[in-house]
């Protein structure tokens, strides 16, 4: 019986207009983007080894440490997934003088856009009359004058629906995938692969959600002109009005200081405010100091060449004289730990107080859909949040080794002739440790996509039982 | 009868479709006014179609329609204030209530200034229920949709009615009160035409009955000649009859 | 008889769910927007009064645009702070940069919103218009009638489109009177003309999407059919060509990446420091010359650049969409030209500060910023002329092909 069903589904679907409307354009617009965006990817890379290469050449003339770490400083290589995603690719470089503003007007298309505007909306309009246009034909009621349980002819409705809409958007996407793999210079791997199976079962997650979401409107409606209004509003609030409000709403909640204001206090403790503490803080200890040894008396008012003189004259007052600095060092290096400290404390609030944000505007905006997708795909591509930590975290660790390396190359500078400016003098730093990006193992990504991909499963559950409840009592006339 | 007082001519009318079927075959007609013509005729015989041509939805092959004289494929916005249509289950405005609906289509045939009150005459003379006059068409049953249809037609007020099978679908009780109605506007002197499948009450109304069949107008029978003749017989054996050549 | 059709397509609106629900939507989204955009400015403009440079600084900070309340465009980077040191400028980001959500999902602002929303509801206003009733049989019953289907099809449009933007007109002004209640958020009366001149490029707009709709929904049998190409043809307008559109351009036009000119500015810097090394007296010259440099590798990247963005937008304007967004930001002058002028001007500014800073690194003599957003007149002869005669010529064309398409329509 439900194979009954769920076969004239199918062909009833593959007769259909829109599956031939929605099938040509996911024909078109998957392998059209699949293919700008492996020519963007490639061009990326080229980009990138010349750049690359030319820090290369820059280091075998120029390196020097006082600067070096600047010239250096990691980047992340485009990797293979950017043929289908790009997530949070930073194109629009916001920090930097000469930003991109196209992105930003612009969002650039990929797969996972396609796949979470698009495949939404097209599985709205694969389900949205589901009932309440077989009511109007009259089918539901000859199909239900049979001896079939309602479930049967939901589970049928459903399977079918979802099957069919979900095989041309993997169809189109073999003919995309097919290019990628076919150039070699893209270098896609298995791990790649597997990434892309996991980001295909979470799209399948996704559409079964919107196709429950249209089911259940469906049967809650007696006229399919008005279930397809219900759904169409219901999708652009959860597509295209939660997840863009989301932040702004956490902000609303958990507002956090700004950026810039947070950076001009931190500047001014570590600055104006450390110089005024240290000055004060070192006329004390001087002061103390010329207290204890009164050969120091008139040090306050000696230029530096009596001071020289006396040094090279008096031992008493060269060895009251290196008290007399050290303390006031010391009072400068306790300034400098202070402020330091005071500026930390503001930092870390910041960071905390942006976290909480984030958090906030992270769990609002997993209310929609679209959002919850869109970190699934993200993570799962290393595109998103996680690849932003990974790729923080790798930055680090590789920092802690440079500046190993540069202590230890110092120590080695010095070894060889003790008055040489180490910072300012060109080194040879063929043997430095290189920065070497590598994605996240899957096995993180997958744990990190775990979350999104069980509230999408659970979103899809509650509209299917929901769905099946209003179908039992539909009334069928 | 004198031909230039028909209200509705058919002139050697011709309609072949774009796949080739030949649906009106130099059908000739005139009808008077005071006068009822029912067109009989199998599903496909060219019933719809002669009325769609007399509305201009579709142009002629060959031929002309004429109402009051005008020529309809020439002007047809003139030719179309004389007349009124009432089409097979038509569907209405469903957010509208009826009156809504006769107000809206009242003015659009050239009736402007209507009161409530003549809306509701028109209403109570159809004998929709009063109830229904302020309802929404949504939920009337068929038989209350055609009588608002008709009450469209009325309130127009045009001298040619042009009927696409009305009664179809309706239950005897409503189709009886349908051809009340229909006798009345005959004897206010409007010129009708009718297409149906219904025998027996095409006998009752019609002036004149033609039968058609591919096409062609086969047969026509003035009421007179229907009293001795036996239109059931006449029309069974013509539809039984070798396809013409 | 036109004025017939108009108030009987209105009353019909009104009493239908399907009008319920879309303004419903529209009127919540406008009001919700402008709630939230402008609690985000009010922000935005506090921040502002902390960072604003002291009198001398080498400082340039723009105040918000009150106008990105409704078209926020490049208002994040416009208002960045640019800080002009000895070696450059240094930039810093604004407010929302901490959160990392907010670079997820597009800014949901007042053009944002007519941008997707409105023309959809538009489409879902026009797509069953002459469909519906041809399946209802009203089409036949209205044409049995001495009207002509233009005046029938002007009617209407003219009914639908009063529809959507008589309370579209009303909420919107509804938000704008209750924000001139808050002292903050007053604008002025050029940025008022401003605002309006947006509102009249989304009436345009709409107008453009609701002609689709007539046009296809007289092209096809069925309401049902009708929807499916329009929403269709709605994602394909108003997502995939204009995002499609600069990703292509930037296969076409070859600029380098951001990213490579920070890097090479960060090799030149460093370069030079490792030169000047013990030869400290010839510092100042070193600085104009690195600068010079700078200078160079930033104009002939703009200069690719700015080929980039021609590119993008001429082949973004096949979509009336992106062509709204570009007329409507650069109106509001937070768009892609004002922006680019902005940078412009900073440079110049601070070609004009530099000598004092090549002296004394804390000198506190620079003059301060000023920049004025074009006036609208050139706004206007800058292409936003452009675009909105382009919308509107669009729109006549699918108004005058629906109109054909009515006209051959058969009623049956």
């Amino acid at each position: 019986m439900f194979r009954a069903v769920l076969a004239k589904e199918i062909r009833n679907h593959l007769l259909s207009f829109r599956f031939m409307a929605v099938f040509v354009m996911l024909m078109v617009v998957i392998p059209v983007t699949v293919l700008i965006l492996s020519t963007d990817t490639l061009r990326k890379r080229e980009e990138y080894s010349r750049r690359q290469a030319e820090i290369q050449a820059y280091l075998g003339q120029y390196a020097h440490f006082n600067r070096l770490f600047a010239v250096i400083s990691p980047s992340q290589p485009p990797i293979a997934m950017l043929t289908l995603a790009r997530g949070l690719a930073d194109d629009a470089n916001i920090n930097a003088f000469n930003n991109d503003p196209l992105p930003v007007m612009f969002p650039l298309i990929d797969l996972v856009f396609v796949a979470t505007i698009l495949l939404s909306l097209a599985a709205l309009v694969f389900s949205y009359d589901a009932v309440s246009g077989e009511r109007e034909d009259g089918t539901l009621k000859l199909a239900l004058a049979n001896g079939v349980p309602r479930s049967t002819v939901l589970a049928g409705k459903f399977a079918g629906g979802a099957i069919v809409l979900f095989v041309p958007f993997l169809i189109a996407l073999s003919l995309g995938l097919i290019y990628v793999l076919l150039n070699p210079r893209i270098g896609w791997s298995a791990v790649d692969g597997g990434a892309l199976g996991l980001l295909l079962a979470g799209s399948a997650v996704y559409t079964m959600v919107f196709y429950g979401l249209g089911f259940l409107i469906s049967a809650r409606h007696a006229s399919s002109a008005s279930s397809i209004m219900t759904s169409l509003v219901v999708w652009v609030v959860l597509v295209l009005v939660v997840p863009n409000l989301s932040p702004y709403l956490a902000e609303l909640v958990n507002p956090a200081p700004s950026r810039i204001r947070i950076g001009r206090e931190v500047d001014r403790m570590t600055d104006v405010e450390r110089d005024e503490l240290g000055r004060k803080l070192s006329a004390e200890r001087r002061a103390a100091v010329i207290r204890d040894h009164p050969a120091l008396a008139d040090v306050e008012r000696m230029s530096e060449s009596d001071i020289k003189a006396t040094i090279a004259r008096d031992p008493e007052f060269a060895w009251a004289y290196a008290l007399f600095r050290s303390a006031s060092e010391a009072a400068w290096k306790e300034a400098n730990v202070i402020q330091g400290q005071k500026a930390q404390v503001l930092r870390e609030e910041l960071g905390r107080k942006e976290e909480a944000q984030t958090r906030l505007a992270l769990n609002l905006s997993l209310a929609s859909p679209l959002a919850g997708f869109t970190y699934l795909a993200t993570d799962l591509t290393s595109t998103g949040m996680l690849n932003q930590r990974h790729f923080t975290g790798l930055a680090r660790a590789w920092a802690r080794n440079y500046s190993e390396y540069v202590q230890k190359k110092m120590a080695e500078m010095r070894q060889a002739d003790p008055t040489v400016d180490l910072w300012n003098t060109a080194v040879d730093v063929s043997d430095m440790p290189r920065f070497v990006y590598k994605e996240a193992p899957l096995a993180d990504r997958l744990r990190a996509a775990l979350v999104p991909f069980l509230i999408l499963s659970g979103m899809a559950l509650v509209f299917i039982a929901l769905a099946y409840v209003s179908f039992v009592r539909y009334d069928v006339r | 009868m004198n031909e230039t007082q028909s209200i509705l001519k058919a002139e050697d009318l011709s309609k072949r479709y774009e796949d080739g079927v030949l649906a009106v075959d130099h059908l000739n007609l005139n009808i008077y006014p005071g006068e009822v013509y029912c067109l009989l005729g199998a599903n496909g015989a060219g019933k719809t179609t002669t009325i769609n041509l007399f509305l201009n939805f579709i142009p002629p092959t060959t031929g002309t329609c004429y109402i009051k004289g005008i020529d309809v494929n020439r002007d047809p916005l003139e030719a179309k204030k004389h007349v009124a249509f009432v089409s097979e289950n038509v569907m209405l405005y469903g957010n509208f209530t009826a009156r809504q609906n006769l107000d809206f289509f009242a003015k659009l045939g050239g009736k402007a200034n209507l009161a409530k009150e003549d809306y509701y005459q028109v209403m109570r003379r159809v004998s929709l229920q009063e109830k229904a006059f302020d309802q929404r068409v949504k939920n009337f049953s068929k038989g209350m949709r055609q009588k608002l249809g008709i009450s469209i037609a009325i309130i127009k007020d045009a001298p040619a009615i042009l009927l696409d099978e009305p009664t179809s679908g309706l239950d005897p009780k409503a189709a009886t009160e349908f051809l009340e109605i229909m006798a009345e506007l005959k004897t206010e002197g409007k010129a009708i035409l009718m297409s149906t499948h219904d025998i027996f009450r095409a006998k009752e109304i019609g002036d004149r009955v033609g039968i058609m069949k591919e096409g062609r107008l086969v047969m026509e029978r003035t009421r007179q000649e229907l009293q001795v003749e036996d239109l059931v017989k006449i029309y069974i054996d013509y539809m039984k009859s070798e396809p013409l050549i | 008889m036109t004025g017939t059709i108009v108030r009987k397509e209105i009353l019909s609106n009104l009493l239908s769910y399907k009008f319920t629900a879309v303004i419903v939507l529209v009127v919540v989204l406008v009001a919700t927007s402008f709630f939230v955009m402008a609690r985000d400015y009010k922000e935005r403009l506090a921040d502002y009064q902390l960072i604003r440079p002291e009198p001398g600084a080498p400082i340039a900070v723009l105040p918000p645009n009150p106008l990105s309340i409704f078209a926020r465009g490049l208002e994040e980077a416009m208002t960045r702070s640019f800080e002009v040191g000895a070696v450059g400028i240094d930039v810093r980001a604004g407010q929302s940069s901490g959160n990392v959500i907010f670079s997820f999902f597009p800014t949901p602002d007042f053009v944002h919103i007519i941008k997707v929303v409105l023309s959809l509801v538009a489409l879902l206003l026009g797509f069953d218009a002459v469909s519906r009733e041809k399946e209802a049989g009203t089409l036949k019953l209205a044409l049995s009638n001495a009207v002509s289907r233009s005046s029938l099809l002007l009617g209407k449009w003219t009914g639908n489109f009063l529809s959507l933007a008589v309370p579209f007109l009303l909420v919107t002004g509804l938000g704008l009177s209750v924000m001139a209640f808050d002292p903050a958020l007053r604008m002025s009366p050029g940025a008022l003309g401003r605002l309006g001149l947006i509102l009249a490029a989304a009436l345009i707009y709409i107008a453009l999407f609701l002609s689709l709709g007539l046009l296809v929904s007289s092209l096809v049998r069925r309401s049902a059919t009708s929807l499916v190409v329009l929403l269709l043809l709605w994602s394909v307008i108003v997502f995939v060509l204009p995002n499609m559109g600069s990703l292509l351009a930037r296969q076409i036009v070859d600029v380098p990446s951001v990213r490579s000119l920070s890097e090479k500015r960060q090799q030149i810097w460093t370069r030079e420091v490792l030169l000047s090394y013990g030869d400290r007296s010839g510092w100042g010259a070193r600085i104009q010359a690195m600068n010079e440099e700078f200078d160079r590798m930033e104009e002939d990247y703009r200069l690719k650049f700015n080929r980039l963005v021609r590119t993008s937008r001429s082949i973004n304007r096949i979509s009336p969409a992106a062509s709204f967004v570009d007329a409507a930001t650069e109106i509001a002058g937070t768009g892609v030209s004002e922006e680019t002028r902005l940078k412009s001007e900073v440079i110049r500014y601070k070609n004009q500060a530099l000598p004092s800073l090549a002296r004394d690194r804390t000198a506190r003599e620079a003059p301060a910023f000023s920049y004025r957003a074009r006036p609208l007149g050139e706004v206007l002869s800058d292409g936003g002329l452009f675009d909105l005669a382009w919308l509107s010529v669009f729109t006549i064309l699918l108004f005058a092909a629906g109109t054909v398409a009515f006209i051959r329509t058969d009623p049956r």
